[in-house]
């Protein structure tokens, strides 16, 4: 069996990780057996291991391990008072833009305007609502992480 | 620094608030708001056109009330809706000083015709784009809506090869679901959505990689105790063995349940992490004999973890992971079984866990002790009652997801009530992205008959 990634030139993620049967790969096998491969956009190449797609990427064609949001920003508490004026702060040194996907608010509740991106380093959250709130953050290389804040 | 404020969603405001006068009293009616969130409607009246002295009527869940009142004086109505989630907070139907004014009727002028139907509608079919947070949409492939009066009523709705457009690149899952009064019918022929977590395996097979370590204490992971652990000592050659740990026990899932999810638990950790010992991870579904190849598939990925010197809890696959959803992705590579995996695939004694601790481990001497070896399945037992559907594009690849068959739903119906029945169509993704997905419906029906009484 062979271990080969296919990733992003631009960017060193991986968008692929796989064990095949095969003696050895080049540009026409990975063509044969990803039909969407961009050899402009995109690069293979083999591995001693299998490679994380989620805890790993590509920097100067060396497998690196992708930092953890924990490093830069960490949430100060994880259950807040549901009384519109309790907070809980993610901050202070998220990436620059962080991207906001997969939010979960409690039922019977809203919030105005969607919160896509934060480019300002940090997150406050606060709820009139009774529930558990989630959403990922996304940032490259950081890995994607879910976050919960439980409001009381 | 960015502000992520939740509110209460605010009760809808009344509408179609109007009145019948009748003899004995005042039949008051309004829009049903059920898909605006209201749960329940507050009545408000006063003999003077001033809200602030009105008083309680009555708070009904229904679209109409009858006021009783024989004194022919004229009154003055607001209404107002109580949230879904109970919160009144939304606005009156009407201001301060513009109440409904209506008197008791002396004289009966008008009977309402018996057996009258009306108001049938067959709906365009609806696109959904820009499919966002939490990356499911619903597209209306159509509605029937029709007030029945009272007697015998047969309605017949059918369309075909309808379509509805979803954006996404990461087509997960399709489901079709029925909605009647514009509601959600979870239960209309039963059904849940589960998880089922198994911690114990009722087999183990060690794959020997030729040095005289062999695992260790395996029956001790076969508990839910979290401080038992089995445990394998890299030799001098610098490999240990694989472990295939299977034959969970999912029989208690029925045979007609959808697979939507797969989740993996592996509690672990090592003596020594200064040669980073690693262990691969992967699920084996289709039962072939171990360790022959047919197990696993190169297609499927699996996990490397990085073993920490305290013991820690790793989990691949399962919804929270909304861009992982190994299971998600769970899609078999053999051309003549294209679809996702089956509750025969995790029923099957075979479906396990296997377990590679990897060749890079130093110093040699090194133990990994794994303390749980866990699966869960999620699944639903919902029913969709479409004749079949199927989509194109689907997560690179064009595979076609057939629904179960159609079921004739009946319903029994109350007279003088407004039904709006629909079938919609639900493309789930693991993120929102460009792609264009095609979703179409063939044959899709419902036929609605009311039995005489």
């Amino acid at each position: 069996m062979i271990n080969y990634i296919i990733f992003t030139k631009s960017s060193g993620e991986i968008n692929n990780s796989v064990t095949a049967v095969a003696d050895s790969i080049d540009l026409a096998y990975i063509q044969l057996m990803h039909p969407d491969f961009d050899p402009v956009l995109q690069d293979f190449m083999e591995t001693t291991d299998q490679v994380s797609t989620i805890s790993e990427y590509v920097v100067s064609g060396v497998i690196t391990a992708r930092p953890l949001f924990s490093t830069v920003a960490t949430l100060n508490k994880s259950v807040i008072t549901a009384d519109n004026t309790d907070s809980a702060t993610l901050g202070s040194g998220l990436p620059n833009p962080t991207t906001v996907v997969g939010l979960q608010i409690p039922d019977g509740g809203e919030y105005t305007p969607a919160i896509t991106t934060i480019t300002d380093g940090s997150l406050v959250i606060k709820s009139a609502v009774a529930g558990q709130i989630s959403f990922n953050l996304r940032a490259f290389p950081y890995q994607n992480q879910l976050f919960t804040v439980e409001a009381i | 620094m960015t502000n992520l404020f939740i509110t209460h969603i605010p009760a809808p405001t009344p509408t179609g608030f109007t009145k019948q006068q009748t003899i004995g009293g005042i039949k008051l009616l309004w829009d049903n708001l059920t898909t605006s969130a209201a749960s329940s409607y507050l009545l408000y009246s006063s003999t003077i056109n001033d809200r602030d002295t009105a008083t309680l009527v009555a708070e009904v869940s229904e679209t109409d009330y009858f006021y009783a009142t024989t004194d022919n004086t004229t009154i003055y109505f607001w209404l107002r809706c109580r949230s879904a989630w109970g919160q009144v907070n939304g606005d009156w139907s009407s201001g301060v000083n513009a109440g409904l004014s209506s008197q008791t009727e002396l004289v009966r002028t008008v009977d309402v015709i018996p057996n009258a139907i009306s108001n049938f509608i067959i709906a365009e079919s609806v696109g959904v784009n820009n499919i966002v947070s939490p990356y499911s949409a619903y597209a209306p492939i159509f509605n029937t809506s029709f007030t029945s009066s009272g007697g015998r009523t047969i309605i017949d709705a059918s369309y075909d090869n309808l379509s509805a457009t979803f954006t996404s690149n990461n087509l997960n899952t399709m489901l079709a679901r029925v909605y009647q009064r514009n509601l959600l019918i979870d239960n209309f022929y039963g059904g849940s959505d589960t998880s089922l977590q198994k911690t114990v395996f009722g087999s183990s097979q060690v794959e020997p990689h030729g040095d005289s370590n062999p695992w260790q204490n395996l029956a001790n992971i076969n508990t839910a105790d979290l401080n038992q652990y089995a445990d394998v000592t890299w030799s001098a050659t610098g490999k240990a063995d694989g472990l295939y740990l299977y034959n969970y026990d999912f029989s208690a899932i029925p045979d007609d349940a959808y697979i939507y999810d797969v989740k993996l638990e592996i509690v672990m950790d090592a003596s020594n992490i200064s040669g980073v010992p690693k262990v691969f991870v992967r699920l084996c579904w289709d039962g072939s004999d171990f360790p022959t190849k047919g197990g696993d598939d190169s297609s499927l990925v699996g996990y490397n973890i990085t073993a920490s010197a305290t013991k820690l809890n790793y989990t691949f696959g399962g919804l929270a992971e909304s861009n992982l959803s190994w299971a998600g992705r769970f899609i078999r590579s053999t051309a003549t079984d294209l679809h996702r995996i089956s509750v025969a695939d995790v029923k099957d004694s075979k479906f396990g866990i296997r377990i590679f601790p990897t060749n890079d481990i130093s110093p040699a001497g090194t133990t990994l002790k794994i303390y749980r070896a866990a699966i869960t399945v999620s699944y639903t037992t919902k029913k969709v009652i479409w004749d079949h559907a199927f989509a194109t594009n689907l997560y690179r690849s064009n595979y076609a997801y057939v629904f179960n068959p159609y079921k004739t739903l009946t319903h029994q119906l109350e007279n003088n009530h407004n039904y709006t029945y629909r079938i919609d169509a639900m493309a789930e993704t693991s993120t929102p992205a460009t792609d264009i997905v095609n979703i179409y419906a063939q044959n899709c029906f419902i036929n609605v008959q009311e039995v005489k009484r």
